[in-house]
């Protein structure tokens, strides 16, 4: 007989903006992208989609934890663990 | 943030005369209202202390005389511990919606650039419309109360003078920012030359025991780094606000980051090193407050809530530079006043007399709605 442990098919997070002033819990499932994940944080925070010239507005999730930013194609169940903290960061330009 | 509005909005333009010209389809950008709201009922003391707010729930109400669909003032609810509470603005909030929604009309023949004109909002009901509604993800707001510090402001006050002339409300938050933090912003303008610098505004709430009155210390700025800049435009990248999380950990001051500052270097301006005759001078773009549109961005994008502010150090005919400050206000970005707190560094480039502020040209003349 082999001991297996069931795990959960989400796992829950906590994401906030840059400023830290506006923080949400949430769960995702462990095969999304993050790519799919700051897609829906994007709109989930009311963050513009697009910037002021009508290109598509690009954001970078931060993992406090480890330091770094994730790539767009890394799975929630491959690069984040329960409970873990993520940051929006956009790539914004002023002028 | 999470709004839940049922309806969609359209925009009907009509002449100085009250004649009919258009209709347009109205995109409010509601998270600016709501912030604004939300900073409103804590400083009434009708909310506690948040710096952000819980879910907002929008609700047209209709004109006295003309009835639904017209719309004349909107309701923002807030769920809250206690309760709902309901703060109620003129529909006039939306005239940065009116104004993008009128430019196909402004074509020189229904309508030229200055005209006056009235508008009427109108609402109609739709099904599942929420902003802030993310696909497969169920957003939580996490609600931390962060009771600011009492302080008294007498203090503060006595050591500070009013900057910002014309852009002064006293309704606005009472923002204080010390010259030091200031001399620091304009020499890291001064450094980048014909490039623009830019940077991150720290700072911590407190309000005064005695008058409830609810202020906001800039504290310090944090350069930002590992960013992209030219002599039009700076980049802040994942780097860079990695760079800005890291410094504001070290510090561990307990300080947030409340709005950010960059500069317009000499070479931005339209006139740049002109003198202006006399007669012009009141009209010349080079001597009024300036906040692009990829500036209303970034601060959109980063700093939405209400008391975020930017800071723009612009080089201009003046040798000295000119400090100006931006914040929300119900219908965009705008110019507003703030507190210099203690003696100006000596010999520093933003010593000397204050600079008067001045009316801004980014808000273009909009009739009022009939």
């Amino acid at each position: 007989m082999t001991n297996v442990t069931a795990i959960h098919p989400r796992l829950r997070l906590k994401a906030r903006d840059l400023t830290g002033q506006h923080q949400y819990r949430f769960t995702a499932p462990r095969d999304a992208s993050m790519r799919e994940v700051v897609g829906s944080l994007v709109q989930g925070m009311g963050l513009p989609e697009r910037d002021s010239s009508g290109e598509p507005q690009i954001f970078h999730l931060y993992l406090d934890r480890q330091g770094r930013h994730l790539r767009p194609d890394e799975s929630v169940g491959e690069a984040l663990r329960d409970e873990d903290e993520l940051t929006v960061h956009p790539d914004v330009q002023a002028g | 943030m999470r709004v839940r509005d049922g309806y969609h909005y359209r925009v009907d333009f009509l002449d100085a005369k009250g004649r009919p010209f258009g209709t347009g389809r109205l995109r409010p950008d509601w998270v600016p209202v709501v912030e604004c709201a939300h900073l409103s009922a804590i400083r009434e003391g009708r909310l506690p202390f948040t710096v952000a707010p819980g879910p907002a729930v929008i609700e047209p109400l209709w004109d006295a005389s003309r009835g639904p669909p017209y719309v004349s003032r909107v309701e923002v609810s807030f769920a809250h511990p206690e309760g709902e509470l309901a703060y109620q603005v003129p529909v006039h909030v939306l005239r940065e919606a009116v104004q993008d929604a009128l430019a196909p009309f402004v074509d020189g023949v229904r309508l030229k650039l200055g005209d006056p004109f009235h508008y009427w909002v109108t609402a109609y009901p739709v099904s599942g419309a929420t902003t802030g509604s993310a696909d497969g993800l169920a957003l939580e707001t996490v609600a931390e109360a962060h009771p600011p510090a009492l302080q008294p402001m007498a203090g503060l006050l006595a050591a500070a003078e009013r900057h910002g002339g014309v852009s002064w409300h006293d309704t606005d938050l009472p923002i204080f920012i010390p010259e030091r933090v200031l001399e620091e912003a304009v020499a890291a303008a001064t450094d980048a030359g014909e490039r623009e610098a830019a940077g991150v505004l720290l700072g911590r709430f407190a309000r005064d025991p005695e008058a409830g009155t609810v202020y906001l210390n800039v504290t310090a700025q944090v350069p930002a780094r590992e960013a992209v800049a030219d002599e039009a435009s700076f980049t802040f990248t994942g780097s860079t606000w990695a760079a800005v999380s890291a410094a504001l950990a070290l510090r561990g001051a307990g300080e947030r980051i409340v709005g950010w500052h960059h500069s317009h270097p000499r070479s931005v301006w339209p006139c740049a090193g002109c003198e202006c005759p006399p007669e012009r001078r009141p009209t010349c773009p080079s001597r009024h407050p300036f906040f692009s549109p990829k500036d209303v961005h970034l601060h959109r994008t980063v700093f939405q809530s209400a008391f975020n502010v930017a800071l723009v150090v612009s080089f201009q005919a003046d040798p000295r530079p000119r400090l100006d400050l931006f914040g929300w206000r119900w219908h965009g970005v705008a110019p507003r006043g703030f507190y210099r707190v203690g003696p100006p560094v000596p010999g520093s480039a933003s010593a000397g007399p204050l600079e008067p502020g001045a009316e801004s040209t980014a808000d273009p003349s909009l009739g009022g709605q009939s």
